[in-house]
């Protein structure tokens, strides 16, 4: 009897060991993810080391990535959706540029996934994007237009900040002369003139208002406003603030040529904070600074403005079932989340939508100016996070004919009222 | 039922390789042409039948006819660039009348079997304002502010392109005229020079009747390559600056891809395989009229 009720304890204390041991590990999940990322450019750094945080956080979890970059992305995203073969987590945006995807309903809310952490992220990063759904998680506010300042260089061409669009544009024989570009802005890629100047230029030159109403069909491209602040990119190519030779530099060819000393401004995204800081020495990082375009004489919209935008972050596939979903998440929050900002901090500089005490950290210089940079600028709409479609498309193609002399601003204001 | 036999198993035989064009090639062509005549939402598999509507739309637009205007730039500099050069650098090499001939041979190839992307990047690099190119050119003329602004010019844009189509491909008909060339008989060029012919007399009257029909061929290829391109000047200008390269297949690529306008892509894609089908019977016309006339 005892020998038997001892086998039967043994067989019961093997059988729920074995269990304990199925059942406590996890299952692999492999994971397809679209990333949008230059691998060349620095910034990728904080991607490895992100995904080697995650990896070790989960190792249940094999991310399978895919990289990609620029207009090859958006396309390549877009073909993938018309498959129907889009991967289980991509890279998205706001609006605009992924507003086909959420049309379709092709990516999940992430409302009911987020729930009370909600919180946890600063209001306005997590405000409804599409049809008051979240369709991916902002991973930082960005500001398109950052007028990028070299102070040394411009101290040691004697001259000053300029307060004014007319005090610019003086500067522009003395910059010459020295053999620099006045102001370095690489938009041989179509979008870089729309999104990092011509959104902000529309903002401070027609205002806020007029943007809601444009929005809102109550105006029109044909507007004296919006008429003035394409003209207004034509003067800037006339005035020679923005050399002819701008239009045929690769995007990617910006940072270099700045912190090379090539040109006392540069016009771009604050992300690019993230590219200048390992060119840069802590040191040289002091002669620089992060402000905006400088005053427009007539301007509507407010002194200082800059367009901007909830970030980027990562959005779900639409139907994952099982542990894909579960996975999915994981990488979404992950990317968002405090672990991941922290490293977006430390190495680009961006400052998270995770609420945190930033104080903590030691950043370098350059991030420190691009976290003082956004309380002191108001932001504007980002044109195409709010425009899609054709019109956008014939506005960037149409700033490169403006830019070369080949339409003018009322033409080109018409063309797009009527692809409306 | 000998014959039935045979006409099984000749179907057994073709069956595999029929499926595979009806699947890949056949299909998507007329699914393409039926695409054309809808408003097509690829996301939701949604037509709906617009008739001529896309086709107008295109014929209407500046973009397409500046598009097609470069694609018959890169055909004029395919057939009447690559072919003409291949022709003669072949010759050359065939009649040994360079020296290191190998190594002629090989350097006029190399450029066809590096990635036609990577080609289009490097080239890119090259004629961007901080390229190579452009650099030459300022210490050559001195001038430290020239810039190649033929790349911003909407009549030329072009220009640089065909040179690089030019240095890419003419490898590739070298190497098939060479091979052509190696097949006529030696002696008769033999027989030609005792009779007194002089070279370019070999050349008018032996070389080039007798490679006719490949001159034909590449013509065909040089056509529908051309028609078709697409990579190396996506990878170069991406169509830019504006639209002054695009090509047809850049714009079909654009209304489908980028405007999500898949009737309209497909409306692109039909006028291109007219047109493709068009140049191609025209060159076998004038092959016939030659032939006629050689007669």
């Amino acid at each position: 009897m005892f020998k038997k009720l001892f086998c039967l304890v043994m067989a019961l204390v093997f059988v729920s060991s074995i269990s304990v041991c199925v059942f406590s590990q996890e299952k692999e999940v492999e994971l397809t993810v679209l990333n949008y990322l230059d691998i060349t450019s620095p910034e990728a750094k904080a991607w490895d080391a992100t995904v080697e945080a995650f990896n070790a956080k989960y190792p249940n979890i094999t991310l399978k990535i895919e990289n990609s970059f620029g207009e090859a992305y958006h396309q390549k995203l877009a073909a993938l959706a018309a498959a129907g073969d889009l991967p289980d987590v991509m890279y998205l945006w706001p609006g605009g540029r992924s507003a086909e995807i959420y049309k379709n309903e092709l990516t999940e809310d992430l409302y009911p996934f987020l729930g009370p952490d909600k919180d946890k992220f600063v209001p306005a990063a997590v405000t409804p994007q599409w049809d008051g759904k979240l369709y991916e998680l902002p991973i930082g506010i960005t500001a398109t237009h950052v007028m990028y300042v070299n102070t040394k260089l411009l101290i040691d061409l004697g001259l000053t900040m300029p307060k004014t669009y007319g005090e610019l544009v003086a500067m522009v024989p003395k910059i010459k002369e020295a053999g620099l570009y006045p102001i370095l802005m690489p938009n041989k890629a179509a979008w870089v003139m729309q999104s990092c100047l011509f959104s902000a230029l529309v903002g401070r030159i027609a205002g806020q208002d007029w943007l809601d109403a444009l929005i809102a069909g109550e105006a029109s491209f044909t507007d004296q406003e919006f008429v003035d602040s394409l003209a207004f990119v034509k003067d800037m190519y006339d005035t020679g603030l923005l050399p002819p030779q701008s239009i045929q530099l690769e995007y990617g060819d910006g940072p270099n040529l700045f912190a090379t000393g090539r040109s006392p401004f540069m016009i771009d995204g604050d992300w690019r904070v993230g590219a200048l800081v390992p060119l840069l020495s802590e040191e040289e990082q002091e002669n620089f600074e992060l402000t905006v375009f400088p005053d427009i004489a007539g301007q509507k919209g407010e002194s200082g403005s800059t367009s901007t935008v909830a970030a980027t972050g990562f959005g779900m596939k639409a139907g994952l079932i099982g542990d894909k979903v579960d996975a999915a998440w994981k990488w979404i929050y992950f990317f968002a989340g405090p672990q991941a900002a922290e490293i977006r901090l430390i190495e680009q500089g961006m400052i998270p939508t995770y609420i945190m005490d930033l104080s903590a950290y030691d950043i370098s210089p350059l991030a420190v100016k691009r976290g003082a940079f956004y309380p002191e600028h108001s932001g504007t709409y980002v044109l195409d996070d709010k425009i899609t479609g054709e019109p956008i498309n014939i506005l960037n193609i149409g700033l490169q004919e403006l830019a070369l002399g080949n339409t003018t601003p009322e033409k080109l204001a018409a063309e797009i009222e009527a692809a409306r | 039922m000998e014959k039935f036999k045979r006409v099984s198993t000749y179907m057994i035989f073709v069956f595999p390789a029929l499926a595979i064009y009806l699947a890949v090639i056949a299909f998507p062509i007329i699914s393409s042409v039926g695409l054309s005549f809808t408003d097509y939402n690829i996301y939701k598999n949604l037509a709906i039948w617009t008739g001529l509507a896309n086709y107008i739309k295109i014929f209407k637009d500046p973009v397409f006819w500046f598009s097609m205007r470069n694609n018959f730039f890169v055909i004029f500099v395919s057939v009447f660039g690559q072919i003409p050069l291949g022709f003669v650098l072949a010759y050359l090499i065939y009649r040994r009348l360079v020296k290191r001939s190998v190594f002629f041979q090989a350097m006029v190839f190399l450029p066809t079997v590096i990635s036609t992307i990577i080609i289009g990047i490097l080239w890119s690099k090259m004629f961007s304002p901080i390229g190579v190119v452009p650099r030459i050119i300022q210490v050559i003329t001195n001038n430290p502010d020239y810039s190649m602004t033929i790349m911003t010019n909407k009549n030329l844009a072009m220009i640089p392109i065909g040179f690089v189509l030019l240095w890419m491909y003419t490898g590739t008909y070298l190497i098939i005229f060479l091979a052509n060339l190696q097949n006529i008989d030696p002696d008769i060029i033999e027989a030609a020079q005792i009779d007194g012919a002089t070279d370019g007399q070999i050349f008018r009257k032996i070389i080039v009747p007798q490679l006719y029909g490949v001159l034909v061929l590449t013509s065909i290829l040089a056509i529908s390559g051309s028609l078709r391109s697409f990579d190396l000047i996506f990878a170069m200008t991406g169509g830019g600056p504006a639209y002054y390269t695009n090509l047809l297949s850049i714009y079909m690529y654009n209304q489908s891809f980028i405007f999500h306008n898949y009737g309209v892509g497909s409306a692109v894609s039909t006028v291109m395989v007219i047109l493709s089908i068009v140049l191609v019977i025209l060159i076998r016309l004038a092959r016939r009229k030659i032939d006629i006339m050689e007669a």
